[in-house]
């Protein structure tokens, strides 16, 4: 076989060859990452309703990261992990616990709404015991003595029953505002 | 076809049997994946044309966007060197003496060759 | 023994796709957040990865190509070309997280800041690619790996009321979450089933041990057995999360927190065996990945590639993988969330599922390539469904992304 001939018109038998609408899906996918960096930024100023809603998932974050201190601290209390471990776990959880707090000081709810300004000043409060006890349980992993694990666990439970207190009371605030 | 007279040498659908499919060296190397065809006696409506050259290189480029690569840059396999054609096109020639495979050998000389390691097998 | 190392190449490919770091998290938010209402999608994802793994792997055996050169040849330079952009996308977006993972599960064991362990834990992945035999390779990272089994010992250990779990598995929105954000998450773990770079390598691994037709019923085997224990793992991982995280309110959002639930049920021993299970689930699932970013590109490009090859042999090729780790390191650099990541790998998902599958497809039922071993009726017609289920998950996966805001 030294020189092959091809035909000059293209066979209709490759037909499992799939054209391309390339440019449309590029063109698609760029938008929706134009979208996606948009939603990214968080809005700081939000309406009333939202600016409530808000401050309620910021609590859950906070009160998530403030159980997952105290069941560190409770398994390495009952030997059932590593304080290395444990330490690295609680050193995420002060990262979420403070980005709760962060989100939370930066959102500002309208000054009209006042349940959603004084439903942000309680949570404050709560989330900032929340950082707190949290920072002060990587210390307690540290001093490594029964005394000092059992107080940092109190304070965690305190304070993660301070940010439960603070969401049903803010729970309570937007449902009278809705049977008004 | 289409002429009265059959064209010496096999008969191959251009895209079924050869373009983007891969090229083997006779160690089964993989050498390029054929880009596009130079071809021969090409006429609209004409007898087959005969294939002169499998092309690789910047003329994958030219088939994505469109345009045409300047021939000068064109990577050229002369079908001289073409053994068989099947589900991949073998070669009886080695990929090292090859022009077309300058920047493997490039890449392989300035950098990987000079990580410790690089010449051993695994 | 030889029977297990056999299958140490389905192990490790599921490993990266049920198992890898952004997975191990996705699994416990998922059951953290939904419990295990969400497991019926990990079995829908397990059957269709077996089918298309087991045509890429009966693809390679027979006619001894790899998937990518595959759909350069049938989808022609363009679509090919868009299927390459997205994979080389999701593959890198998750070597980046594997990057990470390693770093996070060694400061899991040692409390030194996992920025300091990215460097040595993209080394010791570019040693293992540059030096290893690839049948070393596989089979360790695939048995290390699978001490993850520990998150199954750890379900039974919990002793849960096996009813109520058993009662949980029907699909059904928890009355906190939102109907979009549990349709994200199935969308997420079914593309985590099926990721692409699956096949990329599992075919592409078929070729470096040199599979032949006598090979066929191996890679049946490896399809049998990986792709449903990756699976099932994936589901005792989200059942730890929905057992002890779920009722303390603990909403999963890092690594560490995985190790919670096995300290509760297995205490020092098991979280030491987790601990060793991640690190090698995210060491093979880095492995993975990279060779997956040299295969794809030097497939789609015609270059040599391949472990079995020196490197100098094959220079372009590990000189693509050790671009890829630069770039991961260099992204990890910026302090980004290794694993937040992953999330945004599921838009290029979206493109490459359909183009990866379909060519896998048409192949696997050409008799030029096949001989007498194209597909029979019943795994054509569960191919079929699946590729329509892919294309739906691929058009639903970015609207559910953006209205999500990734499931947040």
């Amino acid at each position: 076989m030294n020189r092959a001939a091809a035909p000059p018109t293209v066979s209709r038998r490759n037909a499992s060859r799939v054209a391309a609408p390339t440019c449309a899906v590029l063109a698609g996918m760029i938008c929706a990452c134009a979208v996606l960096g948009g939603c990214g930024a968080q809005a700081g100023r939000a309406d009333g309703e939202r600016a409530v809603i808000a401050v309620g998932d910021h609590l859950d974050e906070a009160s998530s990261a403030v159980a997952t201190a105290q069941l560190a601290l409770e398994s390495v209390r009952d030997g059932l992990l590593p304080a290395v471990t444990a330490d690295a776990t609680v050193g995420r959880a002060v990262e979420s616990v403070t980005a709760a707090a962060h989100d939370l000081a930066a959102l500002v709810p309208p000054a009209a709404a006042r349940d959603a300004v004084q439903g942000r000043l309680t949570a404050w409060d709560a989330v900032a015991d929340g950082v707190a006890a949290v920072a002060q349980a990587r210390v307690a992993l540290g001093a490594d003595d029964d005394a000092s694990l059992s107080d940092a666990i109190a304070e965690l439970d305190d304070a993660g029953a301070a940010l439960d207190d603070a969401a049903s009371r803010l729970d309570a605030a937007s449902r009278l505002r809705e049977t008004r | 076809m289409t002429g009265d007279t059959q064209p010496s040498g096999r008969i191959l659908d251009a895209r079924l049997h050869l373009l983007d499919h891969q090229v083997l060296d006779r160690d089964d190397v993989p050498v390029m994946v054929v880009g596009d065809l130079e071809l021969e006696d090409a006429e609209p409506g004409g007898p087959a044309p005969y294939v002169t050259s499998l092309v690789t290189g910047p003329v994958l480029g030219a088939r994505i966007f469109g345009g045409r690569a300047p021939a000068s840059r064109w990577q050229r396999l002369p079908w001289r060197l073409v053994a068989d054609v099947g589900v991949v096109i073998k070669i009886a020639a080695d990929a090292e003496s090859l022009d077309l495979a300058w920047v493997e050998r490039w890449v392989r000389d300035q950098v990987i060759a000079r990580i410790p390691g690089g010449r051993h097998g695994p | 023994m030889n029977r297990l190392l056999g299958v140490a190449l389905g192990i490790l490919t599921a490993i990266g796709g049920f198992l890898d770091a952004g997975d191990l998290v996705t699994n416990a938010v998922v059951g953290s957040r939904f419990g295990l209402s969400l497991a019926w999608v990990v079995g829908l994802g397990i059957v269709g990865i077996c089918v298309f793994a087991h045509m890429s792997g009966k693809v390679a055996a027979v006619s001894g190509r790899a998937t990518f050169e595959v759909i350069r040849e049938r989808l022609g330079p363009r679509a090919a070309g868009l299927n390459l952009v997205a994979s080389l996308a999701v593959t890198v977006l998750t070597l980046i997280a594997e990057v990470g993972g390693i770093a996070l599960a060694l400061q899991l064991a040692s409390s030194v800041d996992h920025r300091l362990w990215v460097p040595v834990a993209a080394l010791a992945v570019w040693l293992v690619l540059w030096r290893v035999k690839f049948k070393v390779m596989e089979n360790v990272t695939g048995l290390l790996g699978l001490t993850l089994i520990g998150f199954a010992v750890a379900v039974f250990l919990l002793g849960p009321d096996w009813g109520e779990l058993a009662a949980g598995l029907a699909p059904s929105v928890p009355a906190n979450e939102s109907t979009t954000t549990y349709w994200y998450y199935a969308v997420a773990l079914f593309g985590a089933a099926m990721t692409p770079y699956e096949v990329f390598f599992f075919s592409s691994g078929g070729v470096e041990e040199k599979w032949t037709v006598r090979d066929l019923a191996t890679s049946r085997l490896n399809v049998l057995i990986g792709f449903p224990l990756g699976g099932f793992l994936s589901v005792a991982i989200a059942a730890c999360a929905a057992i002890v995280l779920l009722p303390r309110g603990i909403a999963v959002d890092s690594m560490a927190q995985l190790v919670l639930p096995v300290a509760q049920a297995g205490g020092m021993l098991l979280v030491a065996v987790v601990i060793v299970g991640i690190a090698a689930a995210t060491f093979g699932a880095a492995l993975e990945t990279a060779l997956s970013t040299g295969y794809t590109l030097a497939q789609y490009l015609g270059w040599s590639w391949g472990k079995f090859r020196r490197p100098a042999h094959a220079a372009r090729f590990h000189l693509s993988m050790i671009v890829a780790l630069v770039v991961a390191v260099a992204v990890l650099a910026t302090n980004v969330d290794p694993v937040a990541v992953t999330e945004y790998s599921v838009v290029f998902s979206a493109v490459a599922l359909p183009l990866t599958y379909l060519p896998i497809l048409v192949v696997a039922n050409d008799p030029e390539y096949m001989g007498e071993h194209t597909n029979g009726r019943a795994l054509n017609a569960v191919g079929s469904v699946y590729l329509v289920v892919l294309t739906v998950v691929a058009l639903a996966a970015v609207p559910l992304m953006i209205v999500t805001r990734a499931g947040s």
